[in-house]
């Protein structure tokens, strides 16, 4: 019997330009983020990548580039000006539409389940690494911003001083 | 003869020569001038006089010219340097001058030998100081840069006296900044008008400054509904501000590498620096600004309290990333061709629901009814911001509901005056991405103009596949909600006016100076949609080329083609084609790939410049690649339909 990450394989390759093409059109809808302003073409090359990207980790059996790459994902992303929510909804999407093409490839039931599981593992992995990556970066560049709070502070203390000295 | 500034010894100190008189010493009422000042205009522009003048020679000195920088000469024995010799120089006129050169630190002011015909003068003369003049020679810093730089000096004594009114903190000089960042479009207007005029009256720069209102918030206290928004106006403000800051340094520090000739917007490339900036460090900034709480309404803090916030955080932003590295990147990258062009960028939320917005309608910005309350367009004037309500533009502060557009090198909005951005698709294609991310506003549409001539003949272009492929090229192909792929910059009516034309190109025009009464002519291409995180050199090229070779009729204001046939048959064409798009023949792409390597084969011929070549060709391929793409995408759009996972259809 095949290994079920095989299988899974299998199966988005089969369906893979379809399935690039469902997520990007599905990306483009998501309302007031930055994926709904992407042109498609840009969408499709990102997308393309990813889920390449996914099918390597499989079949290599090997997570630690995924986990590489959404550390990598989320320094980008940070920087960007990403909502942590709206890289989230992205890869919903993504799951959701790899369930859906894992649904209908045909293959029996017991398969088909664990194919489920295996895109729901790699998802968990995925979505989790990205929000601890997200949010240390987000602690690491406010605690670089200390000098400027105090001179700020300086600068509100000496003008209320001023406006107490002018009343 | 110049001398070579590389053969300059290192300075050493030059021991006064016999008879040599300081500043201080007696007085006389002659100059001899050899660089700068050799130049009526300059003079005009430092001193407000013209002074007569003669021929001469001064012996014993050399002079240098770097090319980089600008001429001084120093005490060499038995050489000589020709000039002019300046008379009736009075002593409030050296006083300017002196200023002007930096006497003491830049050049020392001596007197020594003029000769004229046969009669030896004694005079003074500014001696270049090689060790301070260095770092000049380094920037790229040449004359003009000297003197815009001691008028814009000279203008911030009268903001000094402005600031010490409504500020009065003088810590770091505080004041002065945040009164030259409040008030920076009128300080640059009065720049401009001064070096259009070759000088100004100092009452006039007094009375400008004094009038010009300072923006305040106390107003905002008592306005229930534009407090549901304050928050982002607020924040909106705050990067323009910071904006404003970086440029100001950028234009600063990197003078002589950002500065261009006067027939483009001077501000193009330091906008550009700062925004690549700003963009490379958007969540410093973004952390910065919700550290020090001025990323929202505060009502105990005051207009002048955000700017303050804004030039700390601006300097800090600037320390911290070593801005060289942005100089680097420009350079390696700038490819300008022989083509001006400029750009219009549209943002709202509502997308194009803007136009016509209700009351609330917009939840963050209610469609920016409240820009001008907020003195967004004084902030945001380096990049052209105000509203776009499709109308026409009574006055600067009518409220109005619509997108907030940025328009670059449109220095003065009312009167529509503007200068070409740029000449270089690249930084044209880079200066719109980094400003749809650091707007962070959602983008709309993108207008992108070519400079021609009012009386070039535009051409019929029988083929309306050419504007297919333009349209495939720039458009906005995407599933509507039923699932259906359309172009929905037309298919939305977008572009279309009130009788359901097609506005997809037209001719248009604007004053390149406030008090110049001639037009120039552009050819502005409407139909692009604005995406974030898009290189849009392929577009750009692909029209300029297309332009170039083809010079079609634009389809509005163009008095060749009103009320034709032919514009109504290729409208229809269209909004056929938007409605539903098929693909297009290969022989069509090929075609217009033809026209528009033909027409940027012209351009390179014009600039003799073979890396522009190579360069054009390289985009050339990306056009072709993303046509054919797009292309392909029609293609499969009904098999993805046919296939889609659980339609039923499997077969």
């Amino acid at each position: 019997m095949i290994p079920t990450k095989e299988n899974l394989v299998q199966v988005i390759k089969a369906d893979f330009d379809q399935l690039v093409i469902r997520i990007c059109n599905r990306l483009q809808k998501i309302s007031l983020t930055h994926y709904e302003n992407i042109d498609f073409e840009r969408h499709q090359e990102r997308e393309e990548a990813f889920l390449s990207l996914i099918c390597d980790a499989l079949a290599d059996q090997n997570d630690e580039p995924l986990k590489n790459h959404m550390i990598e994902l989320a320094n980008i992303r940070h920087n960007e000006g990403y909502a942590l929510a709206e890289v989230q909804s992205a890869i919903d999407t993504i799951e959701d539409e790899l369930w859906d093409t894992v649904i209908a490839c045909g293959r029996p039931p017991d398969i088909i389940i664990n194919m489920l599981h295996e895109v729901h593992r790699l998802m968990v992995l995925m979505r989790n690494q990205f929000a601890v990556s997200y949010a240390e970066k987000q602690v690491d560049v406010q605690k670089r911003m200390a000098k400027l709070k105090e001179r700020f502070f300086i600068y509100r203390h000496d003008r209320q001083d001023l406006e107490k000295e002018k009343s | 003869m110049d001398a070579d500034f590389d053969h300059l010894p290192p300075e050493q100190p030059i021991p006064d020569q016999e008879g040599e008189l300081h500043p201080t010493e007696e007085t006389i009422d002659k100059l001899f001038v050899y660089g700068s000042l050799n130049n009526d205009e300059h003079l005009r522009l430092l001193t407000g006089k013209t002074l007569p003048s003669q021929e001469g020679i001064l012996l014993d000195h050399r002079r240098f010219a770097p090319k980089t920088s600008f001429p001084f000469v120093v005490f060499w024995h038995g050489f000589s340097v020709r000039g002019r010799l300046l008379l009736s120089v009075t002593p409030d006129i050296i006083a300017k001058l002196d200023e002007y050169e930096n006497e003491g630190d830049l050049y020392l002011r001596r007197s020594a030998q003029v000769q004229v015909g046969s009669t030896l003068y004694r005079a003074w003369v500014y001696r270049g100081r090689i060790n301070a003049i260095r770092p000049y020679i380094k920037k790229g810093y040449e004359e003009r840069d000297r003197i815009e730089e001691f008028i814009e000096n000279n203008v911030a004594r009268y903001l000094e006296q402005k600031a010490d009114h409504f500020i009065g903190y003088t810590r770091e000089k505080l004041a002065v900044k945040v009164t030259k960042e409040l008030l920076s479009e009128e300080v640059h207007s009065l720049l401009r008008q001064y070096f259009h005029g070759s000088g100004m009256p100092a009452f006039i720069i007094k009375n400008e400054i004094e009038k010009a209102s300072i923006p305040r918030l106390n107003w905002l206290s008592e306005d229930a509904n534009a407090q549901r928004y304050a928050n982002n106006y607020i924040r909106l403000a705050m990067g323009f501000m910071i904006f404003n800051q970086l440029e100001e340094k950028f234009r600063q520090d990197y003078r002589g590498f950002v500065k261009v000739t006067d027939a483009y917007y001077l501000h193009t490339l330091s906008a550009l620096m700062s925004l690549k900036l700003l963009v490379d460090y958007h969540q410093s900034l973004e952390s910065a600004l919700g550290q020090l709480g001025v990323d929202r309404w505060d009502p105990n803090l005051l207009y002048s309290d955000y700017a303050v916030a804004a030039i700390f955080i601006a300097d800090e932003l600037y320390t911290r990333s070593k801005p060289d590295y942005i100089l680097q990147w420009l350079q390696a990258h700038r490819n300008p061709g022989m083509i001006p062009m400029g750009a219009e960028l549209e943002f709202s939320n509502l997308g194009y629901k803007a136009i016509g917005a209700t009351e609330h309608q917009d939840p963050t910005f209610d469609a920016f009814y409240y820009f001008y309350d907020f003195d967004l367009m004084r902030r945001g004037w380096k990049l052209g911001a105000h509203i776009d309500d499709h109308g026409f533009l009574t006055s600067a502060n009518t409220r109005t509901r619509g997108f907030m557009e940025l328009a670059f090198g449109r220095y003065k909005l009312l009167g529509d005056v503007s200068k070409p951005a740029t000449q270089d698709s690249w930084v044209l294609s880079q200066i719109i991405d980094l400003a749809v991310r650091f707007i962070n506003i959602r983008p709309h549409s993108l207008h992108l103009s070519f400079s021609t001539a009012q009386q070039q003949g535009f051409n019929e272009i029988k083929e309306a596949d050419h504007y297919l492929c333009l349209l495939l090229l720039g458009g906005d192909l995407r599933e509507d909600e039923q699932g259906i792929l359309r172009e929905t910059r037309i298919y939305n009516g977008e572009i279309l006016n009130a009788d359901g034309n097609v506005i997809f190109s037209r001719l248009n025009r604007h004053h390149k100076n406030p008090e110049d009464d001639s037009w120039s002519f552009v050819v502005e291409y409407q139909f692009p949609r604005l995406y974030y995180d898009y290189d849009y050199q392929p577009l750009i090229l692909a029209l300029k080329g297309f332009q170039s070779a083809v010079n079609p009729f634009p389809l509005r204001n163009c008095d060749q083609v009103a009320g034709s046939h032919y514009v109504a048959d290729l409208e229809e064409t269209l909004k056929k084609w938007a409605t539903q798009p098929h693909s297009l023949s290969r022989n069509s792409i090929e075609s217009f790939i033809e026209n528009v390597e033909q027409g940027l084969d012209q351009e390179a011929n014009l600039s003799h410049d073979e890396n522009y070549r190579r360069y054009a060709l390289k985009i050339l391929g990306r056009i072709e690649e993303r046509l054919k793409r797009r292309n392909s995408r029609i293609d499969k759009m009904y098999d993805t339909y046919e296939r889609k996972p659980g339609s039923g259809d499997q077969s």
